[in-house]
């Protein structure tokens, strides 16, 4: 049975097929004859954002999507172990389009829960995609097995510009390393897993860690005593990285420099160290303790002693103070022989007050004793 | 016989505006045009820019006279995106607090007479605008159409979900 089309039906046809194109002539002009939004204004509009706001943008309309997208994944920031890092892996794995614009790679490997080659795949399988040649810089915080998986995709093989910080950072042969290695993450990871070794040398820390909130990042740089001025460049470069780029607020900073254990240590201690944090001590808060002599400082340490600085840094950027540390650091005759830095994300800390004339947290000078 | 330090720049609207030649050379479109023509009496008419905007444009770049000469553009492939996210000054974001029609005109206007700074700055108050709204809130504060289909703007939502709206 066919159906004839009255004039009333005909007429509201009429009326669909023009507000269609009345709507496509709305989409057309809306892109075109709008100068606002010339594709070169647009460009330069989301090169100032940061990839999360790139993607959001590239999903206004079809005109900003290239522009946007290509912000967005230029550099790839992978916090290891949020949510956020998981579902961003998830895309660049699944998008080649998406892999094309990535040229600069950050990954921050959280140090607790180690790496093996199925979690490596999880978060990282995406960098077998990429090509050879096609990134300009490459850096990555972690372990020494993550260090290790990392340098064998062919991107990172052939990036000219490539930084791997771990545990284990570039080792020389010369300075008894690995007794010194073994106590520097011995003496991390009792800083990261002991609120009550925290409360220790501060006493108005009641930081609750949990697999939910612990620490997210480790990076400790062992090296020759005559290599340390590089590596703190490094490490300072890192930093600035770091911070110029997306920690959430309520993350924490820790920064520990230390230095090997011999005759000259004490010396190092009393004045070039006191000196370097000097400048840093103010009178309304714990990070203006001046450094005193090393018996009055104690901790529960592994047996070996080392000395070190500890510098605890709420989220809010107080670059500046720990840029300054650093510098002076590496202007030092005996600069120290190990630096490590840990972002930690705590939301259940408690009872703690800032200085909010420095931004530092708090810091305190630790002291391992050696056991009698 | 003029001053030959100085230019009339005339807006489309018929405005004339006697500005030093330093100031003009801000723009990169108006220097090719007064070396093409050499000295000159004549008044270079600005047929795309209306009276309020050249004033705003002349404004801005009196102020900015001394500033260094800066070429770089946007690259966000070559340089690190991130390293573009330079704060813009008190002045600067003063002289932008206007209304958004004349905000995007003194852009437009900058980008055609070719005034680097200008566009930088505006670009960066407009970025600034941008950060941390989701699509539907950038549209609305922009009267921006979205012209994605359902099947797209869910495939851009799944793609890019790891940027979570707020």
């Amino acid at each position: 049975m066919s159906t004839e089309l009255t004039w009333s039906s005909w007429a509201s046809v009429a009326a669909t097929l023009s507000a269609v194109k009345d709507k496509f002539v709305e989409f057309i002009t809306a892109r075109y004859s709008d100068p606002r939004f010339f594709d070169d204004i647009v460009l330069e509009i989301v090169s100032y954002l940061d990839p999360p706001d790139a993607a959001r943008a590239a999903r206004v309309c079809t005109q900003w999507r290239p522009h946007a997208t290509r912000v967005a994944y230029t550099h790839v920031i992978l916090h290891t172990e949020t949510y956020t890092s998981v579902l961003l892996a998830r895309s660049l794995g699944e998008s080649q389009s998406l892999r094309g614009y990535v040229r600069h790679i950050t990954i921050i490997h959280c140090f607790p829960s180690g790496i093996n080659l199925r979690v490596y795949k999880s978060m990282y399988g995406w960098l077998e995609g990429l090509p050879a040649g096609s990134l300009r810089t490459f850096r990555a915080m972690g372990d020494h097995v993550l260090g290790y998986h990392l340098r064998s995709e062919p991107a990172v093989r052939t990036c000219p510009e490539v930084q791997i910080l771990g545990d284990v950072f570039d080792f020389p042969g010369s300075v008894g390393e690995s007794v010194r290695h073994r106590h520097t993450t011995d003496m991390a990871f009792l800083e990261i897993s002991s609120s009550e070794f925290l409360s220790r040398f501060f006493p108005d820390w009641t930081a609750t860690w949990s697999r939910a909130h612990r620490v997210l990042i480790h990076v400790t740089i062992v090296c020759a005593v005559e290599d340390v001025d590089s590596r703190l460049q490094h490490l300072r470069a890192s930093i600035s990285l770091l911070f110029s780029s997306t920690i959430p607020r309520g993350a924490t900073m820790w920064l520990a420099i230390g230095y090997q254990r011999d005759a000259i240590d004490a010396v190092i201690w009393n004045s070039e160290l006191s000196q370097l944090l000097g400048p840093h001590v103010l009178s309304d808060c714990l990070c203006t303790t001046p450094v005193t002599s090393p018996e009055t400082q104690t901790g529960p340490g592994p047996g070996l002693a080392q000395a070190a600085a500890v510098l605890v840094v709420r989220g809010s950027l107080p670059l500046s103070t720990v840029d300054t540390l650093l510098s002076r650091m590496g202007q030092c005759a005996q600069p120290p022989s190990w630096a490590s830095l840990r972002i930690a994300y705590t939301s259940q800390v408690a009872g703690t007050v800032g200085c909010g004339e420095c931004g530092v947290y708090r810091h305190g000078i630790v002291r391992w004793r050696p056991e009698a | 016989m003029g001053d030959s330090n100085r230019l009339t720049l005339v807006a489309s609207d018929g405005g004339k505006f006697v500005v030093d030649k330093e100031v003009v050379q801000m723009s990169v479109l108006l220097k090719n045009m007064i070396e093409d023509l050499g000295e000159t009496d004549e008044s270079i008419p600005i047929p795309n820019v209306t009276s309020p905007v050249l004033t705003k444009v002349i404004e801005f770049c009196e102020n900015h006279r001394t500033d260094a000469a800066r070429t770089d553009g946007p690259n966000v492939d070559g340089d690190d995106a991130r390293m573009r996210t330079a704060v813009v000054s008190d002045w600067d974001r003063q002289f932008f607090d206007v209304d958004q029609d004349l905000m995007f005109e003194i852009i437009v206007a900058a980008n055609y007479l070719d005034i680097k700074s200008l566009v930088d700055v505006g670009c960066k108050v407009v970025a600034d605008m941008i950060k941390g709204k989701s699509p539907q809130e950038i549209r609305d504060l922009f009267d921006i159409v979205n012209d994605f289909s359902p099947e797209e703007e869910a495939a851009l939502r799944k793609e890019n979900e790891w940027a979570n709206d707020r």
